[in-house]
């Protein structure tokens, strides 16, 4: 890297965002409203996993931490979904039985 | 995590020059994030999402503002004797540059020297091929070198 | 109250067969995820379930019943793809899962078509007395989801969870006895 880059790098280092910036940030997705479609506990999982990524103040010693509580989200995501989509076909099952 | 907050800022804020606007692109990228938690795969996954979604929303803020105040790379402001004085940073004037120029320039540039990020990596962000990039890149550094040189001379 | 869903798991599993099916590969999803206005995307294997469960409370009722139902699973997967019209996704997109549970050791137990178009497909693995693998494919005019749970489940454990985490409650059958009173 040449002197002139060099100089180009420190004049684009990373700033900090302004002060309250995560609150503003919490407070808007805590004001999002629920989808239609999906059920509202598929929001909070999202919105858990979300909060866990913005607000953990994880560094890199805390990455696994991170990952983990992540994983643990799309977890239990994945089982709401299941559990949603078996509770369909089982009324559905009793809709054409009912009839 | 703290630092990917920053990072997305950053972009805004040096694409933008405008506080306020890049606070407000920073948000929109993480309320889309937050939309779409369930896709990211891993933490580099992550990183790579938050830095093209925050340099594309950039681009579209920089597109909104630029009708209010169109100014061609030839005429961007050249610092006055007041800012002159006050503005003996040579980051300062590089950073305003940095905001006037092209678009793509503009993003290539913040990834090379902000993130960075390596030319391949800048293709994949930006959708375009390598060759590109790096054109992109070397027009950027000329038009600025060429900017602190003519400052130079002035001062 | 009739639980016709667990009665076909039940029968699923009295046909067991030590077949050997090959790995179900998911089908690449670039077309769906490139029309889709959202997607669920969720990829779970061995270690990462394993890495999840260790984040688990065993004081949340839902999340050690969790814990337990995943303790022996392989992995879990789920694409969901919502759509902002109808017709984004064809048949043939759904063919390509559909193929994949032709292998042997899979069998359809459940395959609902209702009125408004909403139809799903529930199929097992089966694996001794127990189910080894479990597909929904849940095929909706705007919304397609398929989930995949790779290993040892107890049916019993997927009703348990449908009571909690806001998900109304699957009334479990009443037994012989009560039955005979209605």
């Amino acid at each position: 890297m040449t002197p002139f880059e060099e100089d180009l790098k420190k004049a684009l280092a990373r700033v900090e965002p302004p002060d309250g910036f995560t609150e503003r940030l919490a407070a808007r997705i805590g004001a999002l409203p629920a989808r239609k479609r999906r059920p509202v506990y598929w929001r909070w999982a999202a919105a858990a996993a979300a909060a866990a990524v913005l607000f953990s103040g994880v560094s890199y010693e805390h990455e696994r931490q991170a990952r983990g509580e992540a994983a643990k989200e799309k977890l239990l995501l994945a089982m709401r979904i299941t559990s949603s989509k078996l509770q369909q076909a089982q009324h559905q099952i009793e809709e054409v039985e009912s009839h | 995590m703290e630092t990917h907050k920053a990072m997305v800022y950053s972009i805004g804020w040096h694409f933008l020059h405008d506080r306020q606007a890049a606070e407000e692109m920073a948000q929109e990228v993480f309320l889309q994030l937050h939309r779409n938690w369930a896709i990211i795969q891993s933490p580099e996954h992550l990183l790579f999402w938050l830095r093209r979604t925050a340099t594309h929303r950039a681009i579209d803020a920089g597109r909104k503002r630029k009708s209010k105040a169109e100014v061609a790379l030839e005429e961007a402001d050249e610092p006055t004797m007041l800012e002159r004085v006050h503005d003996t940073l040579l980051s300062s004037y590089l950073q305003r540059m940095v905001g006037t120029l092209p678009e793509k320039q503009r993003s290539a540039i913040l990834l090379r020297y902000q993130e960075d990020m390596e030319v391949e990596e800048i293709a994949q962000v930006l959708e375009m091929n390598a060759s590109t990039v790096k054109t992109h890149i070397a027009r950027g550094l000329e038009f600025l070198r060429g900017k602190v040189s003519r400052r130079l001379r002035k001062v | 109250m009739k639980q016709p869903f667990l009665k076909l798991i039940m029968v699923g599993l009295s046909l067991s067969c030590l077949c050997a099916a090959e790995e179900f590969k998911i089908p690449a999803m670039d077309r769906m995820a490139a029309r889709a206005k959202e997607t669920v995307d969720v990829t779970l294997d061995q270690s990462m379930l394993q890495l999840a469960s260790g984040f688990l409370s065993k004081d949340d009722p839902d999340e050690a019943k969790v814990k337990k139902l995943v303790a022996k699973l392989k992995g879990i997967y789920v694409r969901s793809f919502e759509f902002s019209k109808e017709g984004e996704y064809s048949a043939s997109d759904v063919e390509a899962f559909r193929a994949q549970l032709k292998q042997p050791g899979w069998s359809r137990i459940v395959g609902v078509k209702s009125v408004n178009g909403e139809n799903t497909e529930i199929y097992v693995l089966k694996s001794g007395d127990q189910l080894g693998g479990l597909v929904v494919l849940a095929i909706e005019p705007k919304e397609f989801t398929f989930v995949h749970i790779d290993g040892p489940i107890n049916p019993e454990d997927l009703s348990e969870l449908s009571g909690h985490m806001g998900i109304p409650e699957i009334v479990k059958p009443k037994a012989k006895a009560e039955k005979k009173e209605e």
